[in-house]
């Protein structure tokens, strides 16, 4: 048999696709699959073909089919436990993989281990697994575990049971992720466990760790609690739980029972979990034949009350949860938190009522979680920091508040979860609301944080698409979902599923991903003539408020001319297809940035004045005012008064008002506005004299004086406004007064 | 899309009151269209579907126009005249 040896790893882990692959696979994709050229699948083949040739396994290659395996079952069977199995671990170890092997071993040993099993297991040499001690060593001490080393007797763990159950589920976490769990527990679900071919590896290690017990039957214990607490555990959780009680129940089985405090035994012993702990040791002291001693039963208690809440997305069901479940401190503290957040992005969040009751819902474990020490792992830490790096700051900083009021520390991994909340609801208000039209079912395994995070990038990213379920992994193979109406599943997991299209992608949807997806839509739409004269909206990825924009040059710059300032950051971000904003959300035009009426109107350009005897003069005089601040030319007021000689006193806007100029070639140097205020008058021949205000506008365009003709229109709006600016005597009052009715 | 020129001497002051009132309208009742302001000299070689005016330049303004697309607004700062003014226009255009 020393011919396998040969087997590259590659080549064994293609053997192992082809032995699980019920059809045959595409050379491409399993080019894709190892992320190598398909020439370099085709020499692997070649590799592969030879090697089988002992077993009278033939491996068939059918042009636009794809290569398969040709043989009987029970030889395919032989060539998988020799052929895969046995180049389970012939490839070289990397050092963190030998850490953790180390660490399984010690974890489920009883008896001391002695360095040669350890070099044998690991082939490597005396002096690397020493090293490799003091890695272990280390790791083990931030879980209060002791390393014992003794000559001639061999190394073995020393420490509370509790943390040794912390260990292990650490382990299992570091490095099985959720995903691979899932897939662990799914085959449980379908029963092919005995003659499973687990992945080689870590997972048959967790199968080692919980020994020959009948995991289908702890699963059966944990369908039942979920039951009981009344709501479903996300996949993450359900996967947690298990782990947790099969380690649990494997230690009682050898012995050792854990310790707790009988001050915290009582604190747990009041929670409503408790009960349906207490009913979840009965059945396994009934199944299993062991006894569950009440430290176990609070520390199962614990595991309940940090399973995460699994959550569907619909209003009915927010508002049924808004109403029961959540007490008002922790709406309270959710608030703040999410005040904190939002002054940090400078972007509103406390409106978006998916959020607030999101994030309440995930912080209700998360305080248990902090609260008993039970630190539950984010796989998508890492991620999220680099691609949210601004709102993980953020929820750093409003976990601050969690971290007050517990006086425990919160964690990278629970921060990355308050972040993956506060940046789906970031996506969700830069999402268009447009009409959907691809069915979509999103399947994913995490918690609620992922999920949502997903959909609302989905939806961002894809307005022909609508997602009209979510569902866990467990569910769908449950076959409890009707799948008639979706066109396409979209899952997080790896699922075996014939009936309707999948798309697996990343949680964080990828690049790759993305392309995917679309390509599917477009596919579709062709497929079934989809309306494709219909544009698709784009979306604008950015917009500006420019106030806010020009508040922060103002902090660090003095502004020569704030409005001409405006006008050149308008142009220059529109033609960077930039959107300018208002206060309000709304996109803006070009003229609806111009200045406002008292940016132009200051009191250097209001004269109050009653020595004004015809129309005549009183434009000689408003235009004087602008002549004065070089704002206009002498032709300005000339051409000012032609105007309504030629056309008549159509300058008369309203009672008592109106309002002069002349176009902006006439002599406009600067935008500018005046007030003349004649308390006595003036006759302009209009049904609406005497006019006691007159203004002069100076236009520099056709539109840029927009917004101070909102303003002037609102002024006149107020039937009082004549007598009202006429009562006063300077013209810092009439601005006062005049900022007071805009 | 439903077209509306706002019209005076100038194209600048009353007229822009008068687009800032008209886009209020249509904003209102969730009507799309589009309000510029133009001076009388300029609206000559322009079309529109609704031209919106004052008394004093109507008669010159019909005089380019066909009457039947202009509406006359008597003061612009009336938002409860320009409103049924303006409705009342579109409602005819609808119809016909």
């Amino acid at each position: 048999m020393t011919s396998y040896q040969s087997l590259k790893p590659r080549v064994a882990q293609i053997l192992k696709t082809l032995l699980q692959s019920k059809q045959a696979v595409p050379i491409k994709k399993l080019a894709e699959k190892f992320d190598v050229s398909s020439r370099t699948i085709r020499y692997d083949l070649d590799d592969l073909e030879d090697s089988l040739a002992n077993y009278d396994v033939t491996l068939v290659r059918k042009p636009h089919v794809g290569i398969f395996l040709d043989s009987t079952e029970e030889k395919l069977k032989e060539v998988a436990t020799e052929l895969v199995d046995l180049h389970s671990y012939q490839r070289v170890l990397s050092p963190q993989e030998r850490k953790y092997l180390i660490l399984l071993k010690l974890l489920r040993s009883d008896e001391p281990i002695i360095i040669k099993q350890l070099e044998a297991m690991l082939e490597v040499s005396n002096s690397t697994v020493i090293k490799d001690l003091n890695k272990v060593e280390a790791w083990l001490e931030e879980y209060d575990l002791e390393l014992i080393r003794k000559t001639n007797y061999g190394i073995e763990l020393a420490g509370d049971e509790m943390n040794i159950r912390h260990a292990m589920t650490a382990v299992l976490e570091e490095t099985a992720d959720e995903e691979e769990l899932i897939s662990f527990l799914s085959q449980i679900q379908k029963k092919t466990l005995e003659d499973k071919r687990l992945e080689t590896g870590f997972l048959t290690e967790l199968d080692k760790l919980v020994g020959d017990l009948n995991l289908a039957k702890i699963e059966d214990i944990v369908a039942w609690a979920e039951k009981e607490l009344g709501f479903q555990l996300a996949d993450g959780a359900y996967a947690g739980l298990l782990v947790h009680l099969g380690l649990a129940i494997s230690r009682l089985l050898a012995g050792k029972d854990i310790e707790l405090s009988e001050e915290r035994r009582a604190l747990l012993q009041e929670s409503p979990e408790y009960d349906v702990a207490q009913e979840v040791g009965e059945m396994i002291e009934e199944v299993f034949e062991v006894e569950v001693p009440i430290s176990e039963i609070a520390f199962i208690t614990l595991h309940l009350m940090g399973a995460k809440l699994r959550q569907h997305w619909d209003q009915a069901e927010y508002d049924d949860l808004a109403d029961t479940d959540l007490p008002p401190e922790l709406i309270m503290m959710t608030k703040e938190m999410v005040e904190v957040a939002e002054d940090y992005l400078d972007i509103r969040l406390s409106d978006d009522e998916q959020l607030m009751l999101g994030l309440a819902l995930h912080l209700k474990p998360t305080i248990n979680r902090l609260k008993y020490d039970l630190p539950l792992k984010n796989p998508l830490v890492v991620d999220v920091k680099e691609k949210y790096g601004e709102v993980f700051a953020a929820a750093k900083r409003a976990a601050k508040i969690l971290q007050s009021e517990l006086q425990k520390p919160v964690g990278q991994d629970e921060i990355g979860f308050l972040a993956m909340h506060l940046g789906a609801a970031i996506e969700r208000r830069n999402s268009n609301q447009d009409f959907p039209r691809l069915r979509v079912a999103l399947v994913c395994s995490s918690g609620i944080g992922t999920t949502n995070l997903l959909a609302t990038k989905l939806k961002k990213e894809f307005s022909d698409i609508e997602i009209v379920e979510i569902l866990s992994a467990f569910e769908l193979r449950q076959g409890e979902v009707d799948l008639d109406e979706i066109d396409l599943l979209i899952t997080t997991v790896g699922l075996e599923v014939d009936f309707c299209s999948v798309l697996e992608v990343n949680p964080l949807l990828s690049d790759s991903d993305k392309k995917r997806i679309q390509e599917f839509i477009e596919q579709k739409k062709s497929d079934y003539s989809f309306d494709s004269g219909k544009k698709q909206t784009t979306v604008a990825k950015h917009s500006i408020n420019l106030e806010t924009l020009l508040k922060i040059i103002e902090r660090k710059a003095d502004v020569k001319d704030k409005i001409a300032l405006k006008k050149d950051l308008y142009d220059f971000l529109t033609e960077r297809e930039i959107d300018i904003i208002d206060k309000g959300g709304n996109q803006q035009e070009a003229e609806e940035v111009g200045p406002e009426l008292l940016e132009l109107l200051t009191a250097d350009t209001i004269k109050i004045n009653s020595e004004v005897s015809n129309w005549q003069q009183a434009v000689e005089e408003t235009g004087g005012i602008l002549l004065n601040q070089d704002s206009i030319t002498d032709n300005y007021i000339k051409e000012s008064l032609e105007s309504i000689n030629n056309q008549g006193p159509y300058v008369v806007i309203a009672p008592g008002v109106s309002l002069l100029h002349a176009k902006p070639e006439a002599g406009v140097l600067k935008q500018d506005m005046a007030l003349l205020v004649v308390p006595s008058g003036v006759e302009f021949g209009h049904k609406n004299d005497p006019v006691k205000l007159i203004f002069m506008l100076a236009p520099i365009d056709k539109s840029s004086h927009y917004n101070a003709m909102v303003d002037l229109l609102k002024l006149i709006d107020n039937r009082q406004l004549v007598d009202k600016i006429t009562s006063f005597d300077n013209p810092e009052s009439i601005i006062a007064k005049l900022k007071d009715m805009i | 899309m439903l077209k509306i020129y706002a019209v005076c001497g100038h194209g600048l002051g009353s007229s822009m009151m008068l687009k800032i009132n008209i886009r209020k309208v249509l904003k209102e009742k969730s009507i799309e269209g589009e309000v510029d302001t133009v001076s009388l000299g300029e609206s000559s070689g322009l079309d529109a579907d609704i031209f919106v005016t004052f008394p004093d330049i109507v008669d010159e303004l019909a005089n380019r126009h066909d009457r039947e697309k202009i509406v006359v607004i008597d003061d612009f700062s009336d938002l409860e005249e320009v409103r049924e003014k303006i409705l009342g226009a579109v409602d005819k255009l609808n119809l016909n």
